[in-house]
């Protein structure tokens, strides 16, 4: 598994994929200076404390570049095997089709996870410019990082299989897309609305609620990448 | 010209029906959706045919259509792209400008055929809701287009992009992370004009509502620029690019 | 009796209705190059598919290095290198990091790179990204990577294809050497006779899914019977002659030819040649030439 990981990340060089990971919460952090700079007084006077104003500003943006930006991860990923028809070649190599599959979804998880923890000194420093406490709550930017990615997992693990399943990466991505703009419109069980619903305060938001989502995302996650990998490990590569 | 109509053809050929139907359906069927659904919420003293537009163009305006144009942009070079196309394409007795024009051409016919349907749902949802009588077409036509005018600049640029990428993953990216601020340009009365992913949602809007009020003339010469800017760009750089892949 | 690496029992895949593959029983022994040889669509391809596990056999089985390969197939495909049509790579990495790609993949040992860039000739060319290799460069990179793994069995799926002609000589060199030099048995596939000639010790040519010979390319040889050419004075009436006591004559360019004749049947038609007083000035056994033989087996308009 290790192997296959080591080999992953070599295949990411010269990539446009660390890039789009930095995007990500860069983007965010200059819309939010953007927001905060123009408005910063009118959100402060808000009846709530600093750091729900903050992550309630910051929602309007993160759950939707989340599940865009898992689309892209999956379709750039193994966008580059189809293109390099390395299918055929990868599975001539003595490697259980399973683990391959689990490397990419892994892997995927990884850079996720990467873009999450990014969050924190975009946080941080969106705090601490705005001057919106004097405590800095470390702990609360984690979790404000690390749930919605948590919960973005089931999107992640479905676009990955459309995308290695559908070789013309134009419809994978298009479902992804038409998934995360409508996502606020699905019911609340969709794993399209589960980012939305785990931002880790109390705000009167309908369906929020992290102790349910975060854990649901994080097992519809797991159950849809092995389901993946199943799958996977069944089918015939002819024409690759 | 009987050249320039061939290559039309041609484009045509190439493309999978069944995935243009499958790419232009859905986007306008949930806007329109969500429009009929907020109709509950009208709070606002707003007639409820506008209502029900500007909630419909509220989705499909600010991300749908210009990710959409970014799709099909892609799209309609990929198929270059994989079977290493441009040679053969570019080696026929064709000038670039017109393989450049018959791009365009047909990308533009994508993103109105988008617009045309979004009137088709729009329509079949009114009268669902028995509104038909009390909607003023003049205005929803009149919206459709521009929104469809405000959007070539965008595909002049997002088929640019594509030409120069071969990887399909590379220009949508691009294309939908400069499209997420469009939620905060969108907002400001100064800065959304300028921004070409508000551009759509903004023509879109109809004018005099209460919502973010942009001088028609400001929009139409930044749009015009832009078109000129991103179709000009695109078209030099497509005819004097060596073909390598 | 060598070991046997690979065999087919009544190999089959369908495609619908259509059996690409039918019935197809392959032994490819150690040791041996084979030539798997056959018109474009013949079946060629699904077979290699289906032997390298990629895709599966309607009906029939794989075996390999004595095993099935639908039990064993990590353990099998751990002995295969396989190059399978065009080769596989990332245009964005340089030669040396897609063979780096694959070597973590199965875990040998760092200097297998250089060893495998110098047995292909591509050690100039190593840190170069692939997406400027030449054709020929990108298939050398391709056989790099089947190597990489020291398997004991070489599947080559035309593997010449697109080169230019010293390219050809050079991978057929290279493929000839593989069994005496490393211990490497080789499956190569192709669709001309003259390359594999050159290159095999053993040949299986399929035709419509079906396999239509098998065995050293010696034994095609024999598979068409020769030809005898009978030289004679005027041709039409010993044409004649000849048919009234049943022989299957043709005329061709003014001689006479009938087809599997041995000595004694040879010197017989010479006689009742001769008793009828036709002159006859020459009496020439004709050999087909292996590619006559293979267009005879393979059906003249499909070859090309």
């Amino acid at each position: 598994m290790l192997r296959i990981l080591a080999a992953e990340r070599l295949k990411m060089k010269r990539t446009w994929l660390p890039v789009l990971v930095l995007f990500g919460p860069t983007g965010i952090l200059l819309s939010m200076m953007v927001d905060f700079g123009l408005r910063r007084d009118f959100l402060l006077q808000q009846p709530l404390d600093s750091w729900s104003i903050l992550v309630k500003e910051v929602s309007a943006l993160l759950p939707l570049t989340l599940l865009l930006g898992s689309t892209l991860l999956a379709s750039l990923m193994v966008g580059a095997e189809h293109q390099a028809s390395s299918w055929k070649h990868l599975l001539t190599l003595p490697l259980s089709r399973f683990r391959i599959y689990l490397g990419k979804g892994i892997q995927m998880t990884g850079w996720l996870l990467m873009a999450g923890i990014l969050m924190v000194p975009v946080f941080a420093f969106l705090w601490i410019w705005f001057e919106m406490g004097k405590e800095v709550p470390w702990g609360s930017f984690l979790k404000g990082g690390l749930y919605p990615v948590l919960a973005v997992l089931p999107v992640a693990m479905l676009q990955l299989w459309l995308s290695v399943v559908i070789r013309n990466q134009a419809l994978p991505v298009f479902i992804g897309v038409v998934g995360s703009l409508f996502n606020k419109l699905l019911p609340a069980w969709m794993p399209w609305a589960y980012p939305g619903n785990s931002i880790p305060v109390q705000i009167a938001w309908e369906d929020n609620n992290p102790a349910v989502w975060v854990p649901a995302g994080v097992g519809v996650g797991i159950l849809l990448l092995i389901l993946g990998a199943l799958h996977f490990s069944r089918r015939e590569v002819a024409t690759e | 010209m009987m050249g320039f109509a061939r290559l039309i053809t041609g484009e045509w050929l190439k493309l999978q029906k069944w995935l243009l139907w499958i790419l232009l359906l859905p986007g306008p069927f949930l806007a329109v959706w969500v429009g009929s659904q907020s109709l509950e919420i009208n709070a606002y003293e707003t007639e409820d045919w506008l209502w029900m537009y500007m909630m419909t163009v509220q989705q499909y305006g600010w991300l749908f259509f210009p990710v959409l144009t970014g799709v099909f942009a892609a799209l309609i070079c990929r198929y270059e792209h994989v079977g290493g196309g441009w040679k053969h394409l570019l080696a026929q007795p064709v000038s670039r400008t017109q393989v450049y024009l018959a791009k365009a051409f047909l990308l533009a016919g994508f993103a109105a055929a988008s617009q045309v349907i979004l009137l088709i749902f729009y329509m079949i949802a009114a009268w669902l809701n028995e509104l038909q009588d009390t909607v003023s077409w003049g205005i929803l036509f009149k919206s459709a287009i521009a929104g469809w005018v405000a959007v070539l600049p965008l595909a002049a640029l997002q088929l640019w992009v594509s030409f120069l990428w071969r990887s399909f993953g590379v220009p949508l990216a691009i294309n939908i992370v400069l499209a997420l601020p469009t939620i905060l340009a969108a907002q400001s009365k100064e800065f959304g004009p300028f921004y070409p992913w508000a551009q759509p949602m903004l023509a879109m809007m109809p004018a005099g509502n209460g919502y973010l009020d942009v001088h028609t003339e400001t929009l139409v010469s930044v749009i015009l620029t832009g078109f000129l800017v991103a179709g000009i760009g695109g078209w030099i750089h497509f005819c004097r690019r060596d073909q390598s892949a | 009796m060598s070991e046997t690496l690979v065999q087919t029992v009544h190999l089959t895949r369908r495609y619908g209705s259509q059996a690409v593959v039918d019935g197809l029983n392959l032994k490819v022994k150690r040791g041996e190059v084979y030539g798997f040889l056959g018109p474009n669509g013949a079946g060629k391809t699904t077979t290699i598919r289906m032997l390298l596990g990629l895709i599966r056999p309607t009906s029939g089985e794989i075996e390999m290095f004595g095993q099935p390969l639908e039990k064993n197939r990590k353990q099998i495909l751990r002995r295969v290198g396989a190059l399978v049509e065009s080769p596989s790579y990332y245009g964005h990495l340089t030669g040396r990091e897609n063979l780096e790609v694959t070597r973590r993949l199965l875990g040998v040992p760092k200097q297998r790179i250089d060893e495998v860039l110098e047995r292909v000739r591509l050690r100039q060319a190593a840190d170069k990204k692939v997406k400027q290799y030449s054709l020929g460069m990108k298939q050398r990179l391709g056989i790099a990577l089947a190597l990489l793994g020291e398997p004991d069995l070489l599947i080559l799926d035309e593997p010449t294809n697109g080169l230019d002609p010293a390219g050809i000589q050079e991978i057929r060199e290279f493929i000839v050497e593989l069994p005496r030099r490393q211990d490497v048995s080789v499956l190569v596939s192709s669709h001309l006779l003259s390359e594999v000639e050159q290159m095999a010790s053993q040949v299986g040519i399929i035709r419509q899914g079906k396999l239509i010979f098998q065995g050293p390319i010696t034994e095609l040889r024999k598979q068409s019977l020769p030809r005898v050419r009978f030289g004679v004075g005027d041709p039409v009436e010993a044409q004649r002659a000849l048919r009234e006591q049943g022989w299957q004559v043709s005329r061709e360019e003014g001689d006479l030819w009938i087809e599997g004749l041995n000595r004694e049947a040879t010197s017989r038609v010479v006689e009742s040649l001769v008793m009828d007083r036709f002159s006859v000035y020459r009496v020439e056994e004709v050999k087909p030439t292996l590619e006559e033989i293979f267009l005879g087996l393979t059906g003249k308009g499909e070859s090309l």
